[in-house]
């Protein structure tokens, strides 16, 4: 019955295109002006697109810093000392915290805060751009309650076509797509309930973003 | 699904009578309009990107076997696999064979309009699969059994306090007298309901925003996370789309989300874009062990070929639902199928058929809002009239309508006749409504003198005071 299906389907859209001249592809879209900013301007673009979005962002001096950061901000926040990490941010040293209790892997039900690293990032619309894999599972981005995800500026293009370019380098580097692409805007949100937005629909009701001045471990890795 | 599109007259007597209703109605109205003309104004190069849209949609159009094929290929070789379905039945018989396949017994599901046109819920219920919706006004609108009445905004015909009773009775295991007055409120109830069930449900079921046959991608576009926790959580993800969901290359993809958000809910981009590309991959802690992409045409091959091809470059975006004055009046479900507002009057005749549909195209002002909001430029009142003119071609029309279209157009193709009744029709009127110069009863007028008065004509015809400012003016 599939076979068949696909030979009709394919027969009627032949047909439909008889005797049209085809219109051309117009090519690739020069990007927005707002979304072709450089230098200081693009990483100022981002911080303040995600805080509209209701992300809130933070800088950190370090990767290293990461853990000693997360302790004082868990307290600050209120927040279990308890934390789901991907595993691209395993190799830091997580014992020096002493208070932050860490498990490395994908995200359950149980886990109020999720960390994860973002692949790249769209300072246009203050987008992060986090992709599925070993390293960084895509359940850290939905499940947790509160979900931070550390950035390095390096890895922010000024609109989604830089963000289309990374993830055309790493098809050709590793001969297919990740299974998933994530672009995240801020935290989960609705207004299904006579259009009043609401944060924290299903999947997280925070988005904490961290930025770094170096290279991520993507980077060092590609 | 079943359409009730033959009754609208009767569904919009109904729907415009109903208080609730027109409450709901003006907070999504209120809500949308203003937002999405500051989201447009945002972004000065705004309608440069339609354009560029546009373009692709038509060169796709042009190419739509090409691209499928090329999808597909893409698809297969990301590990996947790609059924096609040429019509309704033969889509749910597919997606339920694939269900059985998985042994799947319970499904979350993912906003998706094209499975309403299956009517695939209540198929696999009635086949022992448990479907449940998780987007917040689809979950609502699924408990009360009722359909969507908006295509990014199911529950938008709903006031408050209708959604605090339908939780009441169907959460009857929690507490009577929480308190649940507010949108919060709610909104956090229904999480916590649904929060065990994606990692419990054998399968995820999502729709597509996008195709991209570059990648073999698909693409969601949620603000909720619910269509990701569906399609990352459950063990098997089948994705339903329409053949025209497909587009060319990631860049495309990005000319439309510009476009897409900003038109639907007046954000610059929606909370989660999502590109989904095969099942889980060795080493991967998470996603689903199977990616199926259901390819639906219903009807698109034929509108493809016919006059309304220029329906096609539609995104769903909701722009001219949210902007048109007739379904602010009526809401959703008074048009009778999956599809309301302006593009519902084009979409609906053309995949169900004009005759069950006939009213549909006649229930507009043309005030031209539609077309004017439309991100494609869809030239919805054009459509529409094409479909006036089609159904008076073939005679659906009643033959009250039709003997008054003879005596217009007898009327109107006679200059001097014409002059002379609408003169006299001007002077009898007129002298009739007398000092007031308002009726407030009049044959074959019952519609509009029900509820107000009807002007009279004052100060002559056109032509009467054409001629009279050109004598003013020599």
């Amino acid at each position: 019955m599939a076979a068949s299906d696909r030979t009709l389907i394919f027969d009627r859209l032949r047909k439909a295109g008889e005797g049209r001249i085809k219109a051309p592809h117009p090519g690739r879209a020069t990007p927005p002006k707002m979304g072709s900013l450089s230098g200081k301007k693009k990483i100022d673009r981002f911080v303040e697109q995600a805080s509209q979005q209701y992300a809130t962002v933070d800088t950190l001096s370090s990767l290293d810093d990461l853990p000693r950061y997360l302790t004082k901000w868990l307290r600050r926040q209120n927040l279990p000392q308890e934390v789901v990490i991907a595993p691209i941010l395993e190799h830091l040293d997580w014992q020096d915290t002493k208070s932050v209790t860490t498990r490395t892997g994908a995200a359950t039900t149980a886990d109020m805060v999720g960390v994860s690293m973002a692949y790249g990032a769209a300072a246009e619309t203050g987008t992060v751009m986090m992709i599925s894999g070993e390293q960084t599972p895509t359940t850290l981005n939905f499940v947790p309650d509160v979900e931070i995800i550390v950035l390095s500026k390096k890895d922010i293009s000024a609109g989604m076509e830089g963000c289309w370019d990374q993830l055309r380098a790493y098809k050709d580097k590793t001969g297919q797509m990740p299974r998933a692409v994530n672009y995240i805007t801020g935290p989960s949100r609705t207004a299904d309930v006579e259009a009043t937005m609401v944060l924290g629909a299903h999947g997280p009701r925070r988005l904490h973003l961290l930025l770094i001045d170096e290279a991520s471990p993507w980077r060092k890795n590609r | 699904m079943e359409t009730t599109s033959e009754r609208f007259r009767e569904s919009v007597a109904a729907a415009i009578r109903d208080d609730e209703l027109k409450g709901a109605m003006s907070k999504l109205t209120s809500a949308l309009r203003p937002k999405r003309a500051s989201a447009v104004a945002g972004l000065p190069e705004f309608d440069q990107l339609r354009d560029h849209g546009i373009a692709i949609k038509m060169h796709t159009l042009d190419h739509m076997d090409t691209y499928l094929a090329r999808f597909e290929d893409n698809v297969i070789a990301n590990g996947g696999h790609v059924h096609w379905c040429a019509d309704e039945a033969s889509a749910r018989q597919t997606i339920l064979d694939l269900c059985r396949q998985h042994n799947v017994r319970t499904v979350t599901k993912g906003k998706s309009m094209v499975t309403e046109e299956l009517g695939l819920n209540a198929f696999l219920d009635s086949h022992g699969i448990l479907p449940l919706e998780t987007d917040l006004g689809e979950y609502i609108i699924q408990l009360r059994g009722e359909h969507p009445s908006h295509i990014i905004a199911p529950a938008t015909h709903l006031q408050r306090e209708q959604i605090a009773d339908t939780f009441r009775k169907s959460h009857a295991h929690l507490d009577a007298d929480r308190a649940m007055d507010t949108a919060e409120s709610l909104t956090e109830e229904a999480r916590q309901e649904l929060r065990e069930k994606y990692g419990a449900a054998d399968a995820g079921i999502t729709g597509a925003n996008f195709m991209i046959a570059e990648t073999g991608s698909t693409i969601i576009v949620t603000n909720e996370g619910n269509g990701d926790l569906t399609q990352t959580l459950a063990k098997v993800h089948i994705v339903v789309a329409s053949l025209e969901k497909i587009i060319p290359t990631m860049d495309d993809a990005g000319v439309f989300l510009r476009l897409l958000a900003r038109s639907a809910t007046g954000q610059d981009m929606s909370v989660y874009t999502t590109l989904s590309s095969g099942p889980r991959r060795a080493g991967d802690l998470d996603g689903p062990d199977a990616f199926h992409v259901v390819l639906v045409d219903n009807g698109r091959s034929a509108m493809l070929g016919g006059s309304e091809r220029e329906m096609l470059r539609c995104i769903r975006c909701s722009a001219c639902l949210n902007h048109c004055p007739v379904y602010a009046s009526i809401g959703g479900h008074a048009y009778g199928w999956v599809y309301s507002g302006p593009m519902g009057k084009v979409l609906t005749p053309s995949l169900t058929g004009l005759d069950k549909a006939k009213d549909l195209p006649n229930a507009s002002s043309f005030c031209g809002k539609c077309q004017e909001v439309c991100p494609m430029r869809i030239p919805l009142p054009k459509l529409m009239r094409n479909l006036r003119v089609k159904q008076t071609e073939m005679k659906m029309t009643s033959w009250r309508q039709r003997i008054l279209l003879f005596l217009w157009s007898s009327l109107a193709s006679r200059p001097a006749l014409y002059r002379f009744v609408t003169g006299a029709m001007t002077k009898i009127l007129a002298g009739l409504a007398g000092r007031k110069g308002v009726f407030r009863w009049l044959p074959l007028t019952g519609g509009w003198t029900k509820m107000r008065d009807l002007p009279a004509p004052e100060g002559g015809g056109f032509f009467a005071r054409y001629d009279a400012s050109r004598k003013e003016n020599n």
